[in-house]
């Protein structure tokens, strides 16, 4: 039937986010690395609505589809492994299928990992019978001669299975079809219910039917039974308020999504009066049940699976060394595992710096044309010159410098970063990394969200999501500011090639340059380490701490995914983030430079307030001025800083490195100790506003968004104010 | 330098309001404190005199007694006699941070890897500065623990302890020990017939049978027969277990690359977050695991071992506390 597919047209018609007025809800459930989203991109097209789950940083997304004249809305859950552990992500994937009320629930599984995957499908099977399984990854499965007797699997679970391979629209069209049966009640299904240990089942007995007299027409009184005997605060409190008879009846306000994060925010005093007398028999039963209930219930559903796949899956030659071990054990080799890294990364930043480079001036060129015209039109339009200065020279010129020198090495590096996430490789670094990271009290998954903080650290702070166990995600953010992201390069590019090269022979320079970069990398990884060390053995002590990590199969990466998440997902949040966060910052270095005061521009009267602050840390006052005005975005620093010594009226670019070093050197009275300190102040310095933001919005913590965004701002100013007198006091020579 | 006046003034204001916030909090502990040495003695029923509660505070007499004028202004405690007691408000009060500490312990014991030792002191600042609600969240997050780290009962909200009440008979699983704890003694013509079968306090039971007209028991290895109504009198609580586990000789740790093995259990001092984690990703009881790879760099410490179909990486500690016991190669 699988392979009979190939050829049967599909008659899926992607919606993408037209959701308005949908036939059918469906909610589409899985293990994380099943395929999963593949599918739901498959069914639903590059179009989505892409958010967090409202009140949650777990992401969300939505789309549509029609299939034979109905319209469906697909809703993508977060990939779990059950259900029961009550995570976030589980708790928002149970919550849906429970109380959103799906009409059908698709479950990906994973054709080539049955027994795992049967975990969770089982559990969804006892909250609800209207699922549909779609069996992904039948190309791997055949690859990896792992037969799955899909009609079986059927028989066993009582609801339709269908074949699929998601990333070709194998099977696709069967699944549709399955799905609409089950919505419709042309197919019936029975779903099988795990057997539980006597004792659970005895309290589970005694529960079922208070609760269905409590809430007339609830469906699944079992799955609830179990919740309140194991704790679970979310369905106690819907039972203790009566809000569960609400949720049964479907009366939710229009969307439920925004209804479940309302409905966890809001505490309503009132209580159900059946509802706490189900929850006080709950607390008795509870007591007779052995402490490690919960471990024989997990063990009972992962027999189940094992018997069930004992019974359709037949593997061929199983002892056999498959591709994946024989890759897993070059890329984790002593010898090789190291130098492929490294190569693998150093790859990685020199297409990006190389990529980007031309892509960067042409949209410079074109940007700042654009201006020119622009301001012309003003200028023939009579407008007074202050609006056109402050529209067109600042404004619009902050953003279009930020465009320029974030969106290329963005839209580079981001693509490669996924596609290194979808291949399946970067687990086996975090498993290479994790000994390094263990010694300072910090995760192995952290290698990779520094990694991504190369390119940008707010998104580096939402890549912690990975990072499963709070405290070690905690340090992660935390620490996320210390390796320098795009915005950084330039500064740091700058120094380099301006004052480390020009002292070595034309024949170092570029090696010189290079090295003293890398150098600055190094350092702020090396504080990475320690300012991870000291957080969790001093303010993170006594936060939660676990380590598992998956090394799922290598699979081809999906390109039309890939370039879908990298540019949606993360290269149109920067463009957003220079829209929102330069633009002002444009307005407001053209307002200092423009204001005179007594003959003098506020950048000047500002810049000498603040001068002798700066000399503290071998820094001057336009640097101080400059990373002031630069907190929205790190790009602006070094045209600011130009700006303010070249005494020009706009932010501007110089013609060469030598004009540059003219001005640096001979006008501002720049040494090697002020190069050297502002390198370590790049790396060092605060978070950028949006960061600080995304630290909020992930923490949801005003204690540790402080935390992120003065502690790397102390440190900064500590250890330049340390060199800076050092160098003093040593009397080292000043003149680069 | 006259720019440094304005930031050092700013610096002082902050200093200044930060000592005041700082003072009104001691002040709150000490209070806080004093009200739980007083709960504390009334659940053992000793005799709390000012001069033990200046002790136990380290405090001096007339600091003594501007905290209990305080206390007693703000309606927590009344003096009977020479001793102090607590009024309603004031037991309330010594309940919620008796279970705020408790709990903290637990939270502490079972979520995070600080050690046993500091527990009591970490608990002891942190019972403080948590909210009745917040309480009632840890508590469910917790999974309605019964005991702290050290052994103690944790009430319950309305302070009863958990251990102690048991549950009915009636209620209780067939074939499940059982440890008698309370036999109500109204009405008493109930009480006599539970007395004369011998369910005293302290005795273990265990249900052969249930029947809706009455159950079959046995007692001390003697089989009894009683009617429902007199089962409801009785309250159990699960009995205790006589034999410890003991460590079984191996754990996945202890694999060799391409070593299989099947999991005996997890530790049981491995608990909360972690523990539902590892039993999600198949660690249960019976599965069969092979070690597959090694990290190079750690000296084999992370491990990746594969588990019902998928390669999950652990560290040494956890590894350790995963029980194994080996299997011959062709088995499964």
């Amino acid at each position: 039937m699988a392979r009979a597919c190939k050829n049967c047209p599909l008659y899926v018609q992607q919606l993408g986010i037209d959701l308005s007025d949908w036939d059918y809800l469906v909610a589409l459930a899985g293990n994380p690395n099943t395929g999963k989203s593949t599918l739901f991109n498959r069914l639903t097209g590059l179009k989505q609505h892409v958010g967090n789950w409202p009140g949650k940083t777990v992401s969300r997304a939505e789309g549509g589809f029609e299939f034979n004249g109905k319209r469906y809305k697909l809703v993508d859950l977060p990939g779990t492994y059950s259900l029961l552990s009550a995570s976030v992500e589980e708790e928002i994937a149970r919550d849906f299928i429970l109380f959103g009320n799906p009409d059908a629930v698709i479950v990906v599984m994973d054709a080539t990992a049955i027994e795992r995957n049967l975990n969770l499908t089982l559990q969804i099977l006892e909250i609800t019978d209207r699922v549909v399984i779609a069996l992904n990854l039948m190309d791997e499965a055949r690859r990896k001669g792992i037969h799955v007797d899909h009609r079986r699997l059927a028989r066993e679970l009582g609801v339709p299975v269908v074949p699929i391979v998601a990333r070709t629209g194998e099977g696709l069209g069967y699944l549709m079809q399955a799905l609409e049966d089950v919505i419709e009640g042309r197919v019936r299904t029975h779903p099988r219910r795990i057997p539980l240990d006597p004792a659970l089942e005895h309290a589970v007995a005694e529960l079922v039917p208070l609760i269905e007299e409590a809430f007339p027409g609830v469906r699944n009184a079992r799955w609830i039974a179990i919740r309140l005997l194991d704790g679970d605060p979310s369905i106690e409190r819907a039972v203790k308020t009566g809000e569960l008879k609400r949720l049964i009846s479907g009366e939710l306000p229009g969307d439920f999504l925004e209804a479940v994060g309302e409905q966890t925010s809001t505490e309503s005093g009132e209580e159900y009066p059946p509802g706490v007398l189900i929850l006080q028999k709950a607390d008795l039963l509870r007591m007779a049940l052995e402490e490690d209930f919960r471990d024989k219930l997990v063990e009972d559903i992962y027999n189940e699976a094992a018997r069930i796949a004992r019974l359709v899956v037949r593997i061929e030659n199983p002892e056999a060394l498959t591709w994946d071990e024989r890759i897993d054990r070059i890329v984790t080799h002593p010898v090789w595992g190291l130098p492929i890294m490294l190569l693998g990364l150093a790859l990685a930043f020199w297409v990006t710096v190389v990529g980007a480079n031309y892509p960067s001036e042409l949209l410079a060129t074109v940007l700042f044309a654009v201006e020119n015209i622009g301001s012309r039109i003003f200028d023939a339009l009579g407008m007074p010159w202050w609006i056109t200065g402050f529209l067109w020279h600042g404004v619009y010129r902050g953003l279009a410098w930020v465009v320029s020198v974030m969106l290329p090495p963005m839209a580079i590096f981001f693509p490669i970063f996924t596609t290194l996430e979808d291949l399946g490789y970067l687990p086996r670094v975090a498993f290479n990394m994790d000994w390094l990271f263990k010694r300072v009290g910090a995760h192995g998954k952290q290698a990779l969200t520094m990694t991504m903080g190369f390119g940008c650290n707010a998104a580096g702070v939402i890549a912690t999501r990975i990072i499963e166990s709070p405290r070690e995600r905690l340090i992660a953010i935390l620490t996320n500011n210390f390796v320098p992201c795009n915005g950084r390069w330039p500064t740091l590019i700058m120094l380099g090639t301006v004052f480390v090269a020009s002292a070595f022979p034309p024949g170092f320079a570029a090696f010189a340059a290079a090295g003293s970069i890398v150098g600055a990398v190094l350092v702020g990884i090396l504080f990475t380490f320690i300012v991870s060390w000291l957080l969790s053995h001093t303010l993170l002590k006594g936060e939660p701490s676990a380590f598992t990590l998956e090394l799922p199969p290598y699979r081809r990466p999906d390109f039309k995914r890939i370039l879908y998440t990298s540019f949606i997902d993360r290269t149109i949040f920067v463009l957003w983030r220079a829209l929102y966060m330069a633009a002002p910052a444009g307005g407001l270095i053209w307002i200092l430079a423009n204001v005179h005061i007594h003959g003098r521009s506020l950048v000047h009267i500002i810049a000498s307030f603040l001068d002798p602050f700066g000399r503290l840390f071998g820094l001057d006052g336009v640097i101080i001025l400059s990373y002031i005005v630069a907190i929205p975005a790190n790009e602006i620093v070094v045209p600011t800083m130009i700006m303010a010594y070249s005494g020009a009226s706009t932010v501007m670019e110089l013609e060469n490195l030598h004009a540059l070093k003219e001005l640096l050197v001979g006008q501002a009275g720049w040494t090697l100790l002020t190069a050297i300190s502002l390198m370590l102040f790049a790396v060092l310095h605060n978070p950028c506003s949006t960061t600080i933001l995304t630290i909020w919005k992930e923490t949801g913590s005003k204690k540790w968004t402080l935390v992120g965004a003065l502690m790397p701002l102390g440190i900064a100013f500590l250890v330049t104010f340390l060199v800076a007198q050092t160098w003093h006091l040593l009397g080292l020579p000043l003149t680069p | 330098m006259s720019w440094l006046l304005i930031p050092a003034l700013i610096l002082l204001v902050v200093l200044g309001l930060r000592l005041w916030e700082e003072y009104r909090i001691r002040r709150r502990d000490t209070l806080e404190d004093a009200i739980k040495y007083l709960y504390d003695c009334e659940e053992q029923n000793r005799h709390a005199t000012p001069e033990a509660l200046a002790g136990r505070l380290g405090l001096s007499t007339r600091a003594t007694h501007r905290l209990l004028r305080r206390m007693a202004q703000r309606g927590l405690i009344r003096f009977c006699g020479t001793r102090v007691c607590l009024t309603p408000a004031g037991k309330a009060l010594g309940l919620q941070l008796l279970r705020a500490h408790r709990l903290w312990e637990r939270y502490l014991s079972d979520f995070t890897d600080v050690p046993l030792a500091e527990i009591h002191r970490l608990a002891d600042k942190r019972e403080h500065h948590l909210t009745p609600e917040e309480i009632q969240a840890l508590e469910a997050t917790l999974g309605y623990p019964r005991q702290d780290p050290h052994g103690d009962p944790i009430p319950t909200e309305k302070g009863e302890t958990r251990a102690e009440v048991g549950v009915p008979l009636t209620d209780w699983p067939v074939g499940k020990p059982a440890r008698i704890v309370h036999v109500e003694d109204e009405p008493e013509d109930l009480f006599a017939q539970a007395l004369a079968e011998g369910l005293l306090p302290g005795v273990d039971v265990v249900i052969v049978e249930a029947r809706p007209e009455g159950l079959h028991l046995k007692v001390d290895g003697n089989d009894v027969w009683i009617a429902s109504i007199i089962a409801a009198q009785v309250h159990v609580i699960p009995a205790p277990q006589q034999v410890e586990e003991e460590h079984p000789p191996m754990s996945l740790a202890d694999l060799t690359l391409g070593e299989k093995a099947r999991v005996l259990g997890i530790a049981k001092d491995v608990r909360g977050l972690l523990r539902r984690r590892l039993l999600d990703l198949g660690f249960t009881r019976g599965a069969v695991v092979q070690e597959v790879l090694e990290s190079a760099f750690g000296h084999g410490d992370p491990k990746a071992y594969r588990v019902r179909g998928t390669l999950i990486a652990l560290r040494r500690e956890q590894a350790a506390r995963i029980y194994a016991e080996p299997v011959e190669d062709n088995e499964e």
